[in-house]
């Protein structure tokens, strides 16, 4: 049976809603406030919160429209409670609980991280090749501005924390290294761009916890960079640079996955979340996977990045369950996976 | 159309009131004190009291809120069920300042942050920010108030405050502060 369901995200940066119908997603829309972020060189709490405020119903409407659905044709409401900064997803939950009482629609709470999770099963209209028949259980590397997870995914929502950060993300990584560089935010694509012409082989940078497969670190390779900007002052090259730091971040995550995925005999693996959009990364993960003989799945770069239609994604599978949540749905900063 | 079957409502105050108002009297209310669950606290309110007054939510002609000053997250709370209602009824809205919330007489306070309040004098003149000290016999509520008075959706005025009716995507709520943040130092590499 096929569910038609509302997703709302709002944990962060992306004010978004999407419809999705049987894994099919119809339509999803992200408002994103990077441009406003980007003069203060990461994201500002309140400026997001306020800025969910002014976009989460026009962007709820859009959702509707470019899916062609009428409130009425939905069979729930999804939405973002945790993990995320509460102010912003108290924007997106208040909205949804509204929704709920004056649709008459069911709503369940979504964990940020089971989206990201689930996203390499939701089909696009354009894609051809559905990842719905990934063999549990399988390897996922989430990988974004605020998480470096490594899970099991034994089942339709059933995950297994295998390892994780103990400081920073990775692609908080990215974009710290991009701001020492002078590069800006967000720091990932930047680095992705100056790297090409860069040596990664020119400044030695460290890969922290080489034989301890289940804890990623990152903080050191910050200091690490900011130690080589110190030494090499106007001598440093920046397309040299960016190309080492994303070969030192890189090498880390694949290394530790890679090894997993291996020693865990696992059949497939996925890597989801922001830093996904990353194309070393992703060939690395794919080649290795292949080399061991796994398959490798990423989803397109919209359903990376934070979205609502892997909110809807997760809400169509509960739902389907029959789990309801009421209005004393509360949101949490954080929240185990 | 002026509307005459309205619901009002305040989260900008650690107490969620809601109150229901037919032809320029208040009908029904109800406040309850809601740190954490403003949006259960004032939704919960709407649907128990529009049932015990004999309507539904489709049978709401305008929506009257506080858009602040209050409480960061509070606030918001309160404009996005406004803006929510008001989009999916289609119905208008009128949003007001938590002040207006607190009887006829000035001045009023509320806080800010530690030792800093926001203060107006007089109904319809502007408000301001003023230290603990400055608070005078304002009334209002915070850690220098023994006897708080909060805001209140029962003692919104349609006749003293000719509310101004407007659509959904006109409704902003009053922020006291900027983000508290400061712009990003140079880069790294340009102070060198």
């Amino acid at each position: 049976m096929s569910l038609t369901v509302l997703g709302i995200e709002s944990s962060c940066d992306e004010t978004s809603a999407a419809v999705v119908r049987g894994h099919h997603v119809l339509s999803n829309v992200v408002a994103s406030q990077m441009e406003m972020h980007q003069i203060w060189g990461g994201v500002v709490p309140e400026a997001a919160a306020r800025a969910h405020v002014e976009s989460i119903v026009p962007v709820i409407h859009q959702a509707l429209n470019e899916a062609r659905v009428r409130p009425n044709d939905l069979d729930g409401i999804g939405v973002t409670h945790c993990p995320g900064l509460v102010g912003a997803l108290s924007v997106g939950v208040t909205a949804a609980k509204t929704l709920s009482l004056v649709w008459g629609k069911p709503l369940v709470g979504v964990h940020h991280l089971h989206g990201h999770l689930v996203s390499p099963r939701a089909v696009l209209a354009d894609s051809s090749e559905p990842e719905r028949s990934l063999p549990f259980p399988y390897l996922a590397l989430l990988v974004s501005g605020g998480h470096t997870e490594l899970v099991e995914v034994r089942g339709p929502l059933e995950f297994q924390l295998l390892g994780q950060t103990i400081d920073d993300a990775a692609g908080e990584a990215f974009d710290k290294g991009a701001r020492l560089l002078g590069l800006g935010y967000p720091g990932g694509r930047a680095i992705q761009e100056r790297a090409r012409t860069g040596r990664a082989d020119r400044y030695s940078l460290p890969r922290a916890l080489r034989d301890d497969p289940t804890r990623f670190s990152f903080s050191g390779l910050k200091t690490a960079v900011l130690r080589l900007v110190e030494k090499e002052r106007d001598r440093l090259d920046i397309d040299d640079a960016a190309a080492s730091l994303q070969q030192a971040i890189v090498d880390a995550l694949a290394q530790k996955t890679l090894s997993v995925l291996e020693s865990g005999s696992y059949r497939a693996l996925t890597l989801v979340g922001g830093v996904a959009a990353n194309e070393l990364l992703r060939e690395t993960l794919r080649q290795g996977a292949e080399q061991l003989g796994a398959r490798f799945a990423c989803p397109p770069l919209s359903l990376c990045t934070d979205n609502a239609a892997m909110i809807a994604l997760v809400a169509e599978i509960r739902l389907a369950q029959g789990e309801r949540d009421d209005l004393s749905l509360d949101c949490a900063s954080s929240a185990p996976i | 159309m002026i509307p005459t079957r309205v619901v009002c409502v305040s989260t900008s105050s650690p107490l969620t009131s809601v109150a229901l108002w037919r032809d320029g009297e208040c009908a029904w209310s109800h406040r309850e004190e809601a740190r954490q669950n403003a949006s259960q606290k004032a939704l919960e309110s709407i649907q128990n009291g529009l049932s015990s007054i004999g309507l539904s939510l489709a049978d709401l002609e305008g929506i009257v809120v506080d858009r602040g000053p209050g409480s960061f997250t509070g606030t918001k709370v309160g404009v996005v069920i406004a803006k929510v209602l008001a989009s999916e009824l289609n119905i208008p809205v009128a949003g007001v300042l938590s002040f207006d919330l607190m009887g006829p007489e000035g001045p009023w306070a509320i806080p800010v942050r530690r030792g800093v309040y926001c203060r107006r004098d007089a109904p319809g003149s502007e408000w301001r920010l003023v230290a603990a000290d400055e608070l005078g016999a304002a009334r209002g509520y915070g850690p220098d108030f023994p006897e708080p008075t909060y805001p209140d959706a029962a003692k919104w005025d349609p006749n003293r405050d000719h509310p101004r009716w407007a659509t959904w995507a006109e409704l902003q709520a009053e922020y006291v502060l900027p983000p508290s943040i400061t712009p990003p130092k140079k880069p790294y590499r340009e102070m060198a």
